[in-house]
């Protein structure tokens, strides 16, 4: 029965991961369409934000934290803080232009590989890339789509809006696979979504969802 | 005559200094004495967190239940729901999923520390913890500064307690972080001594 029950499990997972994968469909070049707007996902200069972020992964379960960052787009530069849903700092950290500096973590926090992993995220959600798309136009779902090159070497950052005005961000790898996707809710407060889930892809899968509780722009 | 006057100076001096520690250390003890007569509080919290990033705090606001011996129900109502239950059995920390309560087992094990610190602030024990020096600062209002031990520092650099003159409650807390960060915790609404069923702090 127990040996049943592993074989049903591991069918089980075989074909929850191929419907994953099967829900992203590869990557290809955009059909060039003249007047695709790209979406603007990102507030146009330097503000601060604070969002509730629940998280859920396999290794930890579900977690709720604060987060607090200075956006400035401009200079390609964020300095986020994360703490308790009791306002205690864990983490905190500037990044600049692909470098971090950690300014302060509670262990295991202060792990160099936790700290990249981290700031990847925020910058990927909260960091308008820098430059001009490199692509625009329909994607293979009929999609409006606009494309950036990443920071990371040979990444590339994808938006899309959604049916629904949601706007869909993609960031593939070197390998040409969805290693990170978000969503971002309306309505969008000059330029914030309410609401942000993001999906990591791999190894470590797990989802955040970014609730926002404030935003304003630095004078 | 003129060695008299300075013996006389220097006692006069050294008074001030003896007199001084002596007056403060009965205000501190008559003070823990009459916190530790408060058998149960019922109060509203507003939550400051300063951040040198952020041009204003971030503010939450929740409510406060205490019963001695050893029973705390600390719960943010805004604009993060979370609740901590603290009982004889142990301290337990919930997060809303889906309009539920569930137990955030992540942080049960360390908010039990907390809970117990809190529990010591409320109930006049303000030397229980080795991790921290005490400092009683008389005025108005008399105050507790926390200094921890080397553990902490890299954390919290201070506490300052700030006690009811006439019961000993704590009013106001303050946590001085590294990096300019900071929270504030204002108690207002308080009731001392009220009837509270056990039930709120064993359920969410």
């Amino acid at each position: 029965m127990n040996s049943f029950a592993c074989r049903l499990f591991n069918v089980a997972f075989l074909v929850l991961a191929l419907t994953a994968c099967a829900t992203i469909p590869p990557y290809k070049p955009l059909i060039p369409e003249s007047g695709v707007a790209c979406p603007g996902i990102f507030p146009p200069k330097a503000f601060r934000v604070v969002q509730q972020i629940d998280m859920k992964s396999a290794l930890i379960g579900k977690g709720v934290f604060i987060g607090a960052a200075k956006v400035e787009p401009q200079k390609n530069a964020l300095h986020a803080v994360l703490m308790s849903a009791e306002g205690m700092v864990l983490f905190e950290a500037e990044y600049e232009n692909g470098d971090i500096k950690i300014i302060s973590a509670f262990p295991p926090l202060n792990n160099p590989a936790f700290a990249k992993g981290l700031m990847a995220d925020v910058s990927f959600v909260l960091l308008k890339p820098a430059g001009g798309p490199v692509e625009h136009g329909v994607d293979g779902q009929g999609l409006s789509a606009c494309r950036w090159a990443a920071a990371e070497a040979d990444a590339v950052f994808e938006t899309a809006l959604m049916p629904d005005g949601a706007v869909r961000m993609r960031l593939y790898g070197r390998d040409r696979r969805v290693a990170k996707e978000s969503l971002a809710w309306p309505p969008f407060d000059r330029g914030m979504p309410a609401r942000i889930s993001l999906k990591a892809f791999g190894p470590s899968n797990y989802t955040i969802e970014l609730m926002l509780i404030e935003m304003e722009f630095v004078d | 005559m003129n060695h008299i006057k300075t013996g006389v100076l220097w006692l006069a001096v050294l008074g001030i200094f003896f007199v001084g520690p002596v007056w403060a250390t009965d205000d501190f003890e008559a003070l823990s004495k009459s916190a530790q007569n408060i058998k149960s509080i019922s109060a509203d919290f507003i939550q400051e967190k300063h951040l040198k990033i952020l041009a204003k705090p971030i503010v939450s606001e929740g409510r406060f239940y205490f019963k001695a011996p050893y029973s705390i129900r600390w719960e943010y109502l805004s604009p993060v729901k979370t609740l901590t239950l603290m009982n004889k059995r142990g301290a337990m920390v919930y997060i809303l999923s889906e309009k539920k309560w569930v137990i955030d087992k992540t942080k049960s094990d360390t908010r039990g520390i907390v809970m117990d610190e809190i529990n010591n602030w409320f109930t006049g024990h303000f030397q229980e913890n080795p991790a921290f020096t005490p400092v009683y600062k008389p005025g108005v209002p008399p105050s507790v500064i926390l200094t921890p031990k080397e553990d902490m520092k890299n954390f919290i650099s201070r506490i300052v307690l700030k006690l009811s003159k006439t019961t000993g409650m704590v009013e106001q807390v303050e946590i001085m972080e590294g990096q300019g960060n900071r929270s504030k915790i204002t108690f207002k609404n308080e009731k001392l001594n009220v009837d509270l069923p056990d039930s709120l702090f064993e359920k969410p």
